[in-house]
């Protein structure tokens, strides 16, 4: 990852603040956390990370503002990921280093149950995706639902 | 399993059995999850709350997990709260939370789930001894049974969704509870927690987030949770704690070559204060037990083993101390039945 202050040179140092509710990451190089001074002077706030936009959206479902988001570092609802969405991918490289979600976990396996797990695998069988079709059978396997020659 | 149950027993975490368990005091492992379709906890009425407790217990109750135990945070006192952030089921956080909330507590204490704390569920399981991957194993288990009767919240993009954007992705915080006296001895301990930042993992107090070291305890946790498999962050911590404890290996040698007897001394004058003191602050007990946990660890004190230091260190907390006398009692009194109570449990 690369520092967050100078842009540069590879992040070797992490330092998180908390204060109340507002949580914050930094990704320093060495240099930069030294000429900085430690903590309590580079903490970079969500507010700073999204400074850039207006903060007047609101999400439609849960009525939050992106100034709330912003002041307290806090989604309101699963839709504010859709609804402040232009905003994440900056956010999400400067709080976590990464864009993406990786997971040894279909995600689909969580989201909606067995009952999807199996149709989804039908339909795989059906298509002849077969690596897919393997995929969701070792799923269900692991999860005690199916036996090992069923599909 | 009542309240009064679950404060007059021991949780299996603290019998000191797990790997390296002198050491590393516990692995602890916990999930956020968010229902979909229901506002996060930061924005939910009362009713939403309500509602989210009501699925939580209906769906643990239909799981393996059937025998949790559901606390209503919400109608116990103030001690009553405070008693179950020290025996580590509950967070400072939750304990002030206003409207409907709680803890689903398993009879072990291995795992529980707090519902409506900063995400619609907090499922946690704490284990004895170095075994994140063992404690993720189990919270895994209880977190598919879950999902097979709530929706939870999850994008492809972003993993699952959390009222935070640093508990993004994986949702996952692993930690482990470790005690770290030779480095404090050698003041080795702030390179170590340098060098423990560099690889992306935080030394935090006792109690998490936001709270000093005590009694030389330190929780070592990962700081990311997006963009890396549940895995992969965990062989990353037992990696770092692996270090951590080589580190700490080499500050006892070194302590035991250059001062061998002013560690002894150091060791038996606490097990002597400890056995005989009529009057210990926390602050005392814990520094002394601290002393004693290494002594153990050296084998200086034969006879004695961690899981009564850490019954000690856990029912000698103020809110354990005043359940057990049945009121409130001031400091001093408090100082007063902690010596007692470590009496007593050396002596046993």
């Amino acid at each position: 990852m690369i520092c967050q202050n100078c842009n540069e040179d590879e992040a070797s140092v992490v330092i998180t603040k908390i204060v109340g509710e507002q949580h914050t990451i930094s990704h320093l190089c060495k240099a930069c956390a030294q000429t900085l001074g430690g903590a309590s002077g580079v903490a970079i706030s969500i507010q700073t990370l999204t400074s850039g936009s207006a903060g007047t959206e609101v999400c439609g479902t849960c009525g939050k503002s992106f100034a709330d988001f912003r002041k307290s570092g806090l989604f309101g609802c699963s839709d504010c990921y859709t609804q402040f969405g232009e905003y994440l991918p900056k956010l999400f490289k400067r709080v976590q280093g990464v864009r993406q979600h990786v997971s040894e976990e279909p995600v689909v396996a969580l989201r909606d149950g067995p009952g999807t797990l199996k149709s989804e695998l039908t339909e795989a069988v059906s298509s002849e995706d077969f690596e897919r079709a393997a995929l969701l059978r070792d799923r269900l396997t692991a999860l005690g639902l199916e036996g090992k020659g069923g599909a | 399993m009542t309240f009064d149950d679950l404060a007059t027993r021991n949780a299996a975490w603290l019998d000191g059995s797990g790997l390296r368990a002198s050491l590393v005091i516990s692995s602890r492992v916990r999930l956020a999850r968010n229902l979909s379709q229901k506002p996060f906890t930061n924005r939910a009425t009362d009713q939403d709350k309500q509602a989210i407790v009501t699925s939580v217990v209906d769906a643990a109750s239909a799981s393996r997990f059937g025998d949790l135990a559901y606390f209503d945070t919400s109608a116990l006192n103030g001690l009553q709260r405070q008693l179950l952030v020290e025996r580590h089921l509950i967070s400072p956080a939750l304990a002030k939370e206003s409207g409907p909330h709680g803890v689903l507590v398993e009879e072990t204490e291995g795992a529980s789930v707090m519902v409506n704390e900063e995400d619609h569920l907090r499922i946690q399981v704490i284990q004895s001894g170095l075994q994140p991957v063992e404690a993720y194993e189990t919270a895994h288990a209880l977190e598919r049974d879950l999902a097979g009767e709530l929706d939870f919240a999850v994008s492809q993009e972003w993993g699952f969704l959390t009222a935070c954007a640093t508990n993004t992705g994986t949702g996952l915080r692993a930690s482990t509870l470790i005690h770290l006296p030779g480095l404090a001895l050698t003041k080795e301990m702030d390179g170590v927690v340098r060098g423990v930042a560099q690889l992306g993992f935080a030394v935090r107090g006792i109690y998490g987030e936001g709270t000093e070291s005590s009694g030389n305890l330190y929780q070592i946790s990962n700081q990311l949770t997006l963009g890396r498999s549940e895995q992969t962050l965990l062989d990353g911590l037992n990696r770092v704690v692996g270090q951590v404890v080589e580190c700490e290996m080499n500050a006892r040698e070194t302590l035991l070559r250059e001062a061998k007897g002013q560690i002894e001394d150091k060791v038996w004058r606490a097990y002597g204060i400890l056995e005989r003191a009529r009057l210990l602050t926390s602050h005392e007990l814990m520094n002394f037990s601290s002393a004693i946990r290494l002594g153990i660890d050296m084998e200086m004190l034969p006879g004695l083993e961690t899981g009564t230091i850490n019954d000690i260190m856990v029912n000698t907390q103020p809110s354990h101390l005043q359940h057990r006398a049945g009121q409130p009692l001031d400091a001093c009194e408090r100082d007063v039945l902690r010596a007692s109570v470590v009496r007593e449990r050396l002596a046993a």
